[in-house]
């Protein structure tokens, strides 16, 4: 779908709109009953400064941490190198289980090992939906905001589920799915936040699907892009607690707390691809709680078609131009700081928009 | 904590439609529950605030998330003013910290929540207190 074809897509704007409605008065309504999660986000923010400032010394701190409880560590420079080492452990022939995670979307790492020959299944409902449909996400935590309940029910019968409503529907997947957790070989999921201090791997969601793809196989792969990294489990906690009331669900209803256990192979990878050299660092504080896209003008009409190939919106220009490539897509910007006022991290996105500009405009003139 | 506070916690869980027996003796009331579809953890620790419950271990973990109704057993001398108390308490208890406030929920499709994705579709905290409330 190009830029084109998304404006005259009134679905995508339809779901955007549906979700700032249904999210904004919830995100108020956090800030209010919990004030001091205002403190968390400063506090916060001031560690991941420090973290990237010292970046190498974390990554190892966090690499010594993981290796002493067990965990086999890997640090991947690129999302080709990062692929190939999930792929050398995963294998071929395996049933695989995704908890959703933007980073995997980063290095294309599903359509990767299905071309190995397994059998990938992201897990949560609105991925697998995406998934299905042979889409990409439309928002980093909501990505099939885009279909109606009619057009899930469509996409949901190449699985076999049929039914009229969410509730049948999301009862259909329930049943499909379980008997994937059940016989999955290995289990896959990104990380919102990791303590250097005990290598614990916090995770949050709603669905219960990460805590079932990261508990029942005997093999479990985490994805952790470096600037997730942070001191002590006090940050990781406060970072997801944060993002959760940010994104607008907050308490969440799940908070996993991942670590090597006894029976289970336990394997992290680093991922870098273009994080350590950057000239948008300040980007790295971004915690992905998507508040950014849905108060967006220009998201709000062309969802992460405004975007690369895994992120889209205000923030996801940017991370595009650290992952991938700087974009003539900034340009669409409309430089309103609507991004930057809801930031719970404050991240000043128009001026790095602006930066991407000066520097395409410096390479078109050679 | 007194008595305000403890109702304001319960008011907090039922808000977020978890099912809340406050009693003198947990055991008594677990022999209300028949059939084998319920799992039972003992909490660790639990946040005032938000309702958050810590739980341990992780073949706590693994028959939790795969329970149809997770009943939970929480003593209310075990609930934190704050929710980095309330893991930090936990957290020197056990190792596999997990952590449930809901039932497992979605609002995937067009942002209509269903009760019941992929975890438990019932949660029920048994909040036992020492003296009759």
């Amino acid at each position: 779908m190009d830029i084109y074809e998304a404006l005259a897509n009134k679905s995508i704007r339809n779901g955007i709109l549906r979700s700032l409605r249904n999210l904004s008065p919830q995100v108020e309504k956090n800030l209010q009953e919990h004030p001091y999660l205002l403190e968390y986000a400063e506090e916060l923010k001031k560690a991941k400064v420090e973290v990237l400032e010292n970046l190498d010394f974390w990554i190892d701190k966090a690499s010594k941490i993981l290796q002493a409880k067990g965990v086999e560590v890997f640090y991947a420079r690129d999302a080709s190198e990062a692929r190939n080492i999930a792929e050398k452990i995963v294998g071929a022939n395996k049933i695989v289980v995704k908890a959703k995670s933007m980073v995997s979307e980063e290095i294309h790492l599903r359509e990767h090992l299905e071309k190995m020959g397994n059998e990938v299944l992201e897990t949560d409902l609105g991925e697998l939906i995406v998934q299905l449909a042979n889409d990409k996400p439309m928002h980093s935590v909501i990505p099939a905001l885009h279909y109606s309940e009619e057009q899930v029910a469509e996409i949901l019968k190449k699985i076999g589920v049929n039914g009229k409503n969410a509730e049948e529907l999301a009862k259909g997947v329930r049943i499909f799915m379980r008997k994937k957790f059940l016989n999955a070989d290995v289990g896959i999921s990104g990380c919102n936040a990791l303590s250097a201090e005990t290598g614990r791997i916090f995770l949050i969601e709603n669905e219960g699907n990460i805590r079932l793809s990261t508990t029942l196989p005997k093999r479990y792969i985490a994805l952790v892009g470096i600037e997730k990294i942070l001191p002590n489990d006090e940050l990781a906690l406060k970072s997801v607690l944060v993002q959760a009331a940010f994104f607008g669900t907050f308490p969440p209803t799940y908070i996993n707390v991942n670590e090597k256990v006894d029976g289970q192979e336990m394997y992290a990878i680093f991922i870098d691809n273009g994080r350590k050299v950057t000239e948008f660092r300040e980007q790295l504080l971004c915690i992905r709680c998507g508040r950014c896209q849905l108060e967006c003008p220009v998201f709000q009409n062309l969802g992460n078609v405004w975007g690369g190939s895994a992120y889209g919106g205000p923030m996801g220009v940017v991370w595009t131009a650290i992952t991938e490539k700087r974009s003539e897509i900034c340009f669409l910007s409309t430089l309103c700081g609507k991004c930057r006022e809801v930031c719970p991290m404050k991240i000043n996105i128009p001026e790095m928009m602006r930066k991407i500009r000066r520097l395409l405009k410096k390479s078109f003139r050679g | 904590m007194n008595l305000a506070e403890l109702s304001r916690f319960v008011e907090i869980l039922r808000s977020h439609n978890v099912e809340v027996i406050v009693s003198t003796d947990a055991h008594k009331e677990l022999q209300n529950f028949k059939g084998n579809d319920f799992v039972i953890t003992n909490a660790l620790s639990a946040d005032e605030r938000t309702g958050i419950i810590f739980m341990g271990g992780f073949e706590n973990r693994k028959n939790a998330s795969l329970a149809e109704h997770h009943i939970v057993v929480l003593k209310a001398e075990d609930i934190r003013k704050d929710v980095i108390s309330a893991y930090n308490f936990a957290s020197s208890k056990s190792n596999c910290i997990f952590a449930s406030s809901s039932p497992s929920k979605t609002a995937d499709i067009e942002g209509k929540t269903v009760f019941g994705m992929h975890g438990p579709r019932k949660l029920t905290v048994i909040l036992e207190v020492k003296e009759e409330v």
